[in-house]
């Protein structure tokens, strides 16, 4: 009986391995978690497919063959309690001064909601639980169990919502516990993004790119008698051109954080308007100079009003207190960025042609006029 | 098995593939577009709505062998044997429905054993899970430890010849067969070796042994002389299939997959090769009925969008999208997953050959069967891709084969 049996097993073997196409043409077994760490306290939203829930509970409790959506609120504390005993949240205790130890405490996980949605492989169950677990806490950590002894290439694809970022990894049954290091994880995150958000505002704001190219034009020239003519060296425009990027940039920057940290601004509109008389003046003091030697001093004043303009945006995008820091280091760091590169780029071309009518009749005195044109429309169309 | 429905000359054809581009660039977009909202979101149904249907295929509790094997393991936690037998099951039943969530409950059922390295059985369980899986070099390794333990292991034997043929090693999966031939010999080792072997033979051997195999084959199954079990009915018809259709015996190879058909109507793997035929016949209508009813099936879905797609089926936007949302979840999952179905759809319906030939190279890079070197060989020749065209010749040299690539084109698209 026993050797009929190994045969058994051998022949069915046999039958099974001998097919070279392992065509797996199913989806494999997955679910979906999603946890929530935009709001105070944590949740989580976690879809189930029907077929692996119907391994383990009967969910179709007539036998008819069909599960009916009756049938899965009849069954469905026994679904969300079988789900959340295969995961465990938990975050860890302040740790002591004297002591390293770590306390674990468990998150409580309240299931409040449930749902159908349809994925390619079928039916799924979505269930929705509110945890107790407050999201500024130090470490939470997340150890997910689903299916693993039935299914052991069950995954679960979890993605974690952050305010400013998501982020997402796969659970399997040798990686199935992940700490959300969430405020350590957010600064950084969200100092990089700051980076960014500051040197785009400053390339799609034209106004503040044209008061600085206003600014810059003379520095390749010197004006002796009335008349304008050649730089004689790099070395003096780069000392020029330095000087007038880092007092504009000390001024935005002092303005911007005086703006976000006590909360007090002027009017958006004022701002805007006073921005684009800034642009006049500077584009028409290149035509007819008012203050020659010290441009550095006019970039520094105006700069302080741009400030005002900058901390408007930055306003819209900061959204919790806990990385202002290094959101408004990040931004005040993009903004300079952006400038520089406008700066690198814009001086060597016009340093290259100073010398010459095209520079100086053209360029200079012809474009600033333009700029002082573009100036005067914005001033009006912010005015109304 | 792939289809080219191009034969036009080249520089018309990059025109029009640079039109195309732009046209399916946008139609994607605006696919793209609907997609947040097509996708379907959460809801709540009508108490007497039925959300869930319970397949006979997918529906373990109602098959009563595995039922039956299940309480067995449950009673004996501690056995091995039981254990085994309950994964067999679960494996039969995944090549048998394509269904890789029988391969996961395999392998969890082995879990305890999972790192006994010296049991026959076991690691040729386990290597057939890797197999699954398309770890072949580890399936590969697994068997050849039980190989050196106990060289007349015929099952280990083949199941790597088979490997090796996935592997590419053509000369390697030849030695195996052989092997396997002296301790068991069978129509079985016959057509082992064929598949090994047929390239190096002439066109006149090839459809000599192609008609004799299958006739044997179709024979030998309607009398019940020597019973093959559908598994193995599947695969000997798969690959004198394949060769038939290398060799363009199509009324051949149309003979050898109705006859599969007959017995096993929903099988995955039989229904793809079914739809390769018809597509490179052209007969789109046909490819359409078939396979209306397997859209969950990614392997299948690709080709019902292709034939949808040449007869402007008012489907194939749905299906298209339903093909974007199968290839999202799978790439969540897995980046790697489903190349060859990527390079499918890039080549053929989103005539992007660039971006093909870059899937067609990583699926070459897992695995080198037939339809896996028709899609690189397709791609190679209308991108001229260099690192295709070495991987080509690096295959056809370690496998000493003088075959001219062109006939692989030829025979296997369009």
């Amino acid at each position: 009986m026993y050797r009929k049996s190994i045969k058994f097993i051998c022949l069915l073997f046999v039958a099974a391995i001998v097919l070279s196409q392992p065509a797996l043409a199913h989806k494999s077994s997955d679910s979906y978690l999603t946890i929530d760490a935009t709001q105070e306290f944590l949740s989580v939203t976690w879809e189930i497919a029907l077929q692996d829930l119907e391994n383990v509970k009967q969910l179709d409790n007539n036998l008819d063959g069909n599960v009916t959506w009756k049938e899965l609120k009849d069954n469905r504390s026994n679904i969300a309690n079988y789900a959340k005993s295969h995961l465990a949240l938990s975050y860890n205790d302040k740790i002591d001064n004297n002591n390293t130890d770590k306390h674990n405490n468990s998150c409580e996980l309240q299931n409040n909601e449930y749902k159908i949605n349809q994925h390619s492989d079928g039916a799924y169950i979505v269930l929705h639980y509110q945890s107790d677990c407050v999201v500024n806490e130090s470490n939470i950590s997340i150890d997910y169990s689903l299916f693993f002894d039935i299914d052991y290439q069950h995954r679960g694809l979890l993605k974690i919502k952050y305010p400013n970022s998501d982020s997402s990894t796969v659970l399997s049954p040798k990686y199935h516990k992940i700490i959300l290091k969430h405020s350590q994880n957010n600064h950084w995150q969200n100092f990089f993004r700051y980076i960014e958000e500051g040197v785009w505002h400053i390339w799609i704001g034209y106004d503040h790119i044209l008061f600085l190219i206003s600014l810059l034009l003379p520095a390749v020239l010197i004006r002796n008698k009335k008349i304008w003519r050649g730089a004689n060296n790099l070395k003096t425009v780069t000392i020029d051109v330095t000087k007038i990027v880092t007092a504009f940039t000390l001024a935005h920057s002092a303005t911007l954080c005086f703006v976000v940290i006590s909360g007090i601004n002027l009017p958006i509109a004022l701002t805007e308007i006073i921005i684009a008389l800034s642009v006049i003046l500077v584009a028409l003091n290149n035509l007819w100079p008012v203050i020659n030697g010290k441009r550095w001093l006019i970039a520094m004043v105006f700069g302080l009003i741009h400030g005002f303009g900058f901390a408007n945006v930055l306003n819209n995008l900061l959204l919790e207190s806990n990385t202002l820091i290094m959101s408004l280091l990040g931004f005040n760091l993009g903004v300079e960025i952006g400038q520089l590169a406008i700066v690198f780029f814009v001086i060597p071309c016009i340093f290259i042609i100073r010398n010459g009518w095209f520079y100086q009749k053209l360029v200079f005195q012809y474009g600033s006029l333009a700029i002082a044109g573009t100036g005067f429309y914005w001033a009006i169309q912010r005015s109304f | 098995m792939l289809t080219n429905h191009s034969q036009q000359p080249a520089s018309l054809t990059s025109l029009n593939s640079a039109a195309l581009k732009i046209i399916f660039g946008i139609f994607g977009l605006s696919l793209l577009s609907y997609f947040p909202l097509a996708m379907a979101e959460a809801y709540i149904p009508s108490d007497n709505d039925i959300v869930y249907t319970i397949s006979k295929q997918n529906r373990v509790l109602i098959n009563d062998t595995i039922y039956h094997l299940q309480q067995q393991v449950k009673s004996n936690p501690e056995s091995l044997n039981h254990a085994l037998t309950l994964a067999i099951e679960y494996l039969q039943n995944a090549t048998l429905n394509s269904n890789p969530r029988f391969v996961g409950m395999a392998e969890a059922t082995l879990q305890p054993w999972w790192n006994i390295t010296r049991h026959p059985m076991l690691n040729v369980v386990k290597a057939r899970v890797l197999q699954f899986n398309h770890k072949f070099t580890e399936a590969d390794s697994i068997l050849t430890q039980v190989l050196n333990q106990t060289p007349n292991h015929s099952i280990a034997r083949l199941q790597r010849a088979n490997i090796r043929l996935a592997l590419g090693q053509y000369q390697n999966s030849k030695r195996d067969c052989v092997a396997y031939a002296s301790y068991a010999y069978s129509l079985k080792s016959e057509v082992c070796i064929f598949m090994t072997h047929h390239f190096s033979l002439s066109p006149d051997q090839t459809k000599k042994y192609l008609l004799g195999y299958s006739n044997r084959l179709i024979n030998q199954s309607s009398s019940n002389q020597t019973p093959f079990s559908p598994v193995e009915k599947n695969w000997m018809s798969g690959i004198l299939f394949e060769v038939a259709l290398l060799n363009n015996m199509q009324t051949l190879a149309e003979q050898l997959i109705t006859f599969s058909l007959s017995a096993q109507p929903n099988n995955v793997y039989l229904l793809g090769l079914s739809a390769d035929l018809l597509i490179k016949q052209k007969r789109y209508s046909q490819v359409v009925n078939l396979l209306k009813n397997h859209t969950q099936k990614i392997s299948l879905l690709v080709k019902l969008i292709n034939a949808e797609k040449n007869l402007s089926d008012k489907n194939f936007d749905r299906h298209y999208q339903q093909y974007l949302t199968q290839i999202k979840e799978a790439n969540f999952r897995d980046q790697s997953q489903h190349m060859k179905e990527k390079a499918y759809v890039t080549l053929f319906i989103e005539n992007d050959a660039e971006l093909a030939s870059e899937y067609a190279y990583q699926n070459w890079q897992n695995q080198k069967e037939l339809s896996d070197l028709a899609l690189l060989y397709h791609c190679a020749n209308i991108t001229h891709n260099k690192k295709m065209i070495n991987a080509l010749e690096e295959w056809q040299k370690n496998n000493n084969l003088s075959l001219p690539l062109k006939f692989i084109k030829q025979s296997l698209i369009g």
